[in-house]
């Protein structure tokens, strides 16, 4: 017993290194049995043929092998990008911009931060309802506006078109397909995402604003720095772990994206032309219609996995560099 | 505006942004309760109106008595409540191992819960199907269409233990010397230091957990099949796919799907918001 | 013993891999449930079908039967909900089921072919008295896999007034493609002058139903004689769908919805013409304020139609279950029975007898020209039975009829690139 690590005070008497255990055993039995377990054996399907639950035989890569030869594989990958690409700094930017504007007891602050909050606290299939009718084409909210203002009436969630496409049209540009950007659907996705996840991330970067000491800004203010200079040389970098928490959470959970598109899109779901399928659709649909291609669809969720895992370290490794020379 | 003062006018044009960012958080609710008072005739105006003309309060006793949306909610709560009574449990004896003890495979084991963040839902529902189903106990399917399907495999939560081992580790070191030199064992350091520093990072978790069970959705659309057991979110869904096209009647049903929760809310945002705040989430 | 990371991460794989083989299997580890439990019957009757259907139920288990009727909402979910029961080892008793889905669990021998019924202690009336065509395509391989339940053809819905103030004789709709698309046109208006229409003749969602129905009309098929390839990408399958980019986008007569969005239009009287479902009388009965006219489809170089809805399938699971299943199903397609389901649902009754029936009488007394638009049952053909006809037609419709009617492709290339796809999908093993 000599090898083990030196245990905490709390852990004397003979029991002190089962303890632990104990402790987790509650929350492990748990986890193990109903995410870990059904995790790992869906994906190790992905190295069989499986379909109705059945595996019909060990097949080794040659799930993968179909799938990154699948264009609608493709096609689903990079729709995901655009909606991570889309919905991450988007989110990130506007809830430190309200978080940067609601600091030090401004009026109201209060009830702006009420207000804020108010979609996380209400579900995904209320808010793609109501969403849905707002981007109705004919009697929503969305065109009206925009016909008020003067402008065209927008196909929204019916709008296959890239974005680029449709902003430079008007001047004449005909862009290429690979060229024209997320639909303006998928965008419409990515803004109710981001309307519903707001307030939540403007609640953590004012508690992270909270935890700078007032003596920096002080500091900072006698060495006659501005409001940009007290950004740039002491909220950024001290607020570099908050914000990193939020950018490696709202990456991860964009990547997963599915309830919004599952209530919102198509019919068929992923519509209009496959422009808001998104990666955890597709493997849904591939897993569950027809028979259920159970192998394909696993095969499908380790590269997700494994592409949500790799950026993950890769976020950490890039940010601990810059906390360390901040 | 030249004799106003540089920094009223900062403000004002702050609160002017925060006015916008507002309206724009607002007008959705706005526009679900002007629609769930929406007949026929103000439904099918284009350009819509911005509140009803002709107020149509019988799409709420119409939704309300197409399906059993009172057995909704008793579903929802339920579940609910048995949750959050785990989660508390379960994650803080974990959060607490994690936080203060020592153990062979500590990183291991809290990066392998960890990891389970990582994978989104729809990739284990299969599976997790095929498992309840063939767990003993429970129904005739298993566990499948039964509270035990919604309920146990979510009695812990990993991001709720990432939370309170955070929080945990915040508390400085010598918390745990003083306490040990006072002859204190585990479970009182627990009841006696523990939990009266925690009551903000429990209540959210709480809270959370609570707000999440409400709104979750594809699980329990997957392991439920009758309206017994159907939980809010998913009766809604469906009370939407067979109104299919009735918007009125499908806004007076979200409109009141969300208002429990939002009547909570108010009572309870300070605390909510605060709790948060000082949970003193860090990278 | 000392736990370590890496004997825990060995347990983990190991005992995954007993899951895996274990449960997966589904090889019926569990009881399929004694005779005392109900009878369970998924299907995916929403609304008024899910309420009549429910009744008829309650009728059922009043002569001292068990049968528990569990409603999945759509089609989808419901083909879902069956695959992952399946997948565990516990199906319903019963379910709908479209005729592609059937072969998938044929060959996963989830069922019982109603052969052993049919003839057996406890056979139905009169197996004359079932439309023919329901039977043909329930058969699949020498036996019958399947029984017709809730079948329905496609017909026009139409606005009596809208026709009448376009000078259009409302006691009929279109009669030919040509009428079709010319009636579309004059009852296309700009009601407020600004250059733009506010009504349109025609409203539609985007859907492979309507392009499935044009190429039949226009001597086409789906799939070739043996259903090993398709042929919808054939000449008069190009022609069809040329006719429906003309009357659908480039004619600018007509409305393209989101899903079912496009009833809300025809019910507020802002389109004057539908194609829908005979069940779709159920979903717009007493929602609109105008006189309601039905018509069959309009008719192309030949008159047919796709039949359309679906069969219940019986699955394997102990002799009394299945018998007591049966016995549902025997009961449901009685002459009374089916007239009933037909007259407050729209679907089209499985027996001759029932149109004879007071209940179907009255029905098609009031509605006028419901027995014109049933009556194109008897020019009707069966859906394909391939199993990749599941994913076939899912190709057909995302990667041919939608970018035509988006505007994206050419009729020709978009059929051809989609044949190609669609082909590798039915000759998936």
């Amino acid at each position: 017993m000599a090898d083990l690590e030196p245990t905490s005070p709390l852990q004397r008497g003979k029991w002190g290194h089962v303890m632990p255990y104990l402790f987790l055993l509650p929350a492990a039995i748990i986890i193990v049995t109903f995410r870990l377990l059904p995790i790992l054996s869906a994906l190790a399907v992905s190295f069989f043929d499986a379909s109705f639950g059945k595996i019909r035989g060990f097949v080794g890569l040659d799930q993968y092998a179909k799938l990154f030869a699948d264009p609608e594989f493709w096609n689903s990958a990079v729709n995901t990008v655009w909606f991570v690409v889309g919905a991450v700094p988007l989110s990130v930017a506007t809830s430190l911009f309200f978080a940067l504007l609601l600091r030090k007891g401004i009026r109201g602050l209060g009830l702006y931060r009420t207000i804020y909050f108010l979609p996380v606290v209400t579900s995904f299939v209320a808010v793609s309802m109501v969403w849905k009718l707002i981007f109705h084409v004919r009697f929503g909210l969305a065109n009206a506006l925009i016909e008020k203002m003067g402008g065209n009436p927008l196909e929204w969630l019916e709008e296959p078109t890239g974005i680029f496409e449709l902003m430079l049209r008007p001047l004449g540009w005909d862009l290429p397909t690979w060229a024209e950007g997320p639909s303006l659907a998928l965008i419409c996705v990515v803004i109710v995402s981001v309307w519903r996840g707001i307030g939540y991330n403007v609640v953590i970067f004012l508690a992270g604003l909270q935890n700078i000491p007032e003596h920096y800004y002080e500091a900072a203010r006698i060495d006659g720095a501005g409001r940009a200079g007290m950004f740039r040389h002491v909220t950024w970098p001290l607020l570099t772990p908050t914000t990193f928490y939020v950018v490696v959470m709202t990456t991860i959970l964009s990547f997963q994206v599915f309830a919004p598109i599952y209530l919102m899109t198509g019919p068929p779901v992923g519509g209009p032309l496959g422009t808001t399928n998104v990666i955890v659709y597709y493997l849904f649909e591939k897993g569950f219609d027809a028979g259920g291609n159970m192998g394909y669809a696993s095969a499908v969720a380790l590269v997700l996995f494994a592409v949500i895992l790799v950026l993950t370290l890769f976020q950490r490794k890039v940010v601990e560099k810059r906390v360390h020379y901040a | 505006m030249r004799s106003v003062s540089p920094a009223f006018r900062r403000n004002w044009a702050i609160h002017l942004m925060l006015l916008a960012g507002a309206v724009a958080f607002v007008v959705p609710f706005y526009w679900m309760i002007s629609t769930s008072l929406k007949g026929p005739e103000d439904l099918f105006q284009a350009p819509p109106t911005w509140y009803p003309e002709h107020p149509r309060v019988e799409n709420f006793s119409e939704a309300w008595n197409t399906v059993p949306f009172p057995r909704y909610f008793f579903n929802t709560i339920f579940v609910a409540v048995c949750i959050v009574a785990g989660v508390v449990v379960t994650s803080g004896l974990s959060a607490f191992a994690f936080a203060f003890l020592q153990f062979r495979g500590r990183e291991g084991i809290f990066n392998s819960f960890l990891s389970t963040m990582m994978v989104p839902e729809p990739v284990y529902i299969i599976s997790s199907y095929i498992l309840l189903y063939n767990l003993p106990g429970g129904g005739r399917d298993g566990w499948i269409n039964d509270y035990s399907a919604l309920i146990v495999p979510w009695l812990a939560h990993v991001f709720s233990i990432f939370l309170l081992r955070q929080h945990f580790l915040s508390f400085p070191r010598d918390l745990v010397d003083a306490a040990v030199i006072d002859g204190c064992g585990p479970v009182r350091f627990i009841f006696q230091i523990i939990l009266p520093l925690s009551k903000a990072a429990l209540t959210t978790v709480c809270l959370f957990t609570f707000i999440n069970t409400w709104n979750s959705f594809l699980w329990p659309l997957v392991m439920t099949n009758s309206d017994s057991i159907r939980p809010i979110q998913v009766g809604l869904a469906f009370f939407a796919q067979e109104q299919g096209t009735e918007h009125g009647l499908m806004m007076a049903a979200a409109v009141f799907s969300i208002a429990p929760l939002l009547v909570v809310y108010f009572f309870a945002q300070r605390q909510i918001i605060e709790s948060l705040t000082h949970t003193g989430l860090k990278g | 013993m000392r736990f370590t990371a890496g004997r825990f991460r060995r347990l983990l794989i190991t005992g995954t891999m007993l899951g895996v083989l274990g449960c997966a299997g589904g090889d019926g580890e569990r009881d399929p449930g004694s005779s005392a439990d109900p009878i369970k019957f998924w299907h995916a009757m929403g609304g008024p079908l899910g309420r009549s259907l429910d009744g008829l139920v309650d009728e059922f288990n009043a002569a001292g039967h068990d049968l528990e009727s569990v409603s999945m909402g759509k089609y989808q979910a419901l083909s879902q909900k069956v695959m992952a029961a399946v997948a565990a080892g516990g199906p319903p008793d019963l379910a709908q089921c479209y005729e592609a889905w059937t072969a998938n669990l044929i060959e996963n021998q989830s069922l019982v072919p109603f052969g052993r019924f049919l003839e057996g202690a406890s056979p139905v009336r009169d197996m004359d008295d079932f439309y023919e065509i329901y039977l043909r395509g329930a058969e699949q391989g020498g036996e019958i896999w399947s029984f017709p339940f809730n079948k329905s053809v496609r017909c026009l819905y139409y606005n009596k007034d809208m026709f009448r103030e376009a000078g259009i004789d409302p006691a009929h709709g279109p009669r030919t493609w040509e009428e079709y698309r010319d009636y579309a046109r004059r009852l296309t208006v700009d009601t407020d002058g600004d250059g733009k229409a506010d009504r349109f003749g025609l409203a539609s969602q985007i859907t492979a139903s309507m392009f499935e129905n044009l190429l039949v009309q226009n001597g086409g098929t789906l799939l070739n004689e043996d259903e090993s390839a398709v042929s919808f990408d054939s000449p008069e399958g190009v022609e069809a769908l040329e006719f429906m980019a003309d009357l659908l986008v480039r004619d600018g007569s007509a409305l393209i919805s989101q899903g079912f969005e496009y009833q809300n239009e025809f019910l507020a009287g802002k389109v004057a013409m539908i194609e829908g479902s005979s069940v779709s009388l159920a979903f717009i009965e007493g929602k609109y304020g105008f006189e309601l006219g039905i018509a069959p489809l309009p008719m192309g170089k030949i008159d047919a139609q796709l039949v359309a809805g679906t069969d219940v399938v019986l699955f394997a699971t102990t002799p009394e279950r299945e018998a007591t299943a049966w016995e549902f199903v025997k009961w449901f397609t009685e002459t009374e029975q089916t007239a009933r389901w037909s007259a407050e649902t729209g679907y089209l009754p499985v027996r001759k007898s029932a149109m004879e029936d007071p209940v179907m009488v009255a029905k098609l007394e009031r509605y006028p020209g419901l027995r014109e638009a049933y009556a194109q049952l008897e020019r009707a053909v069966p859906q394909p039975q391939a199993k990749g006809w599941f994913a076939g037609r899912n190709v057909l419709e995302r990667e041919a009829i939608e970018p035509v009617l988006r505007g994206r492709m050419e009729p020709a290339e978009a059929l051809h690139a989609a044949a190609r796809k669609a082909n590798a999908e039915l000759l998936a093993p």
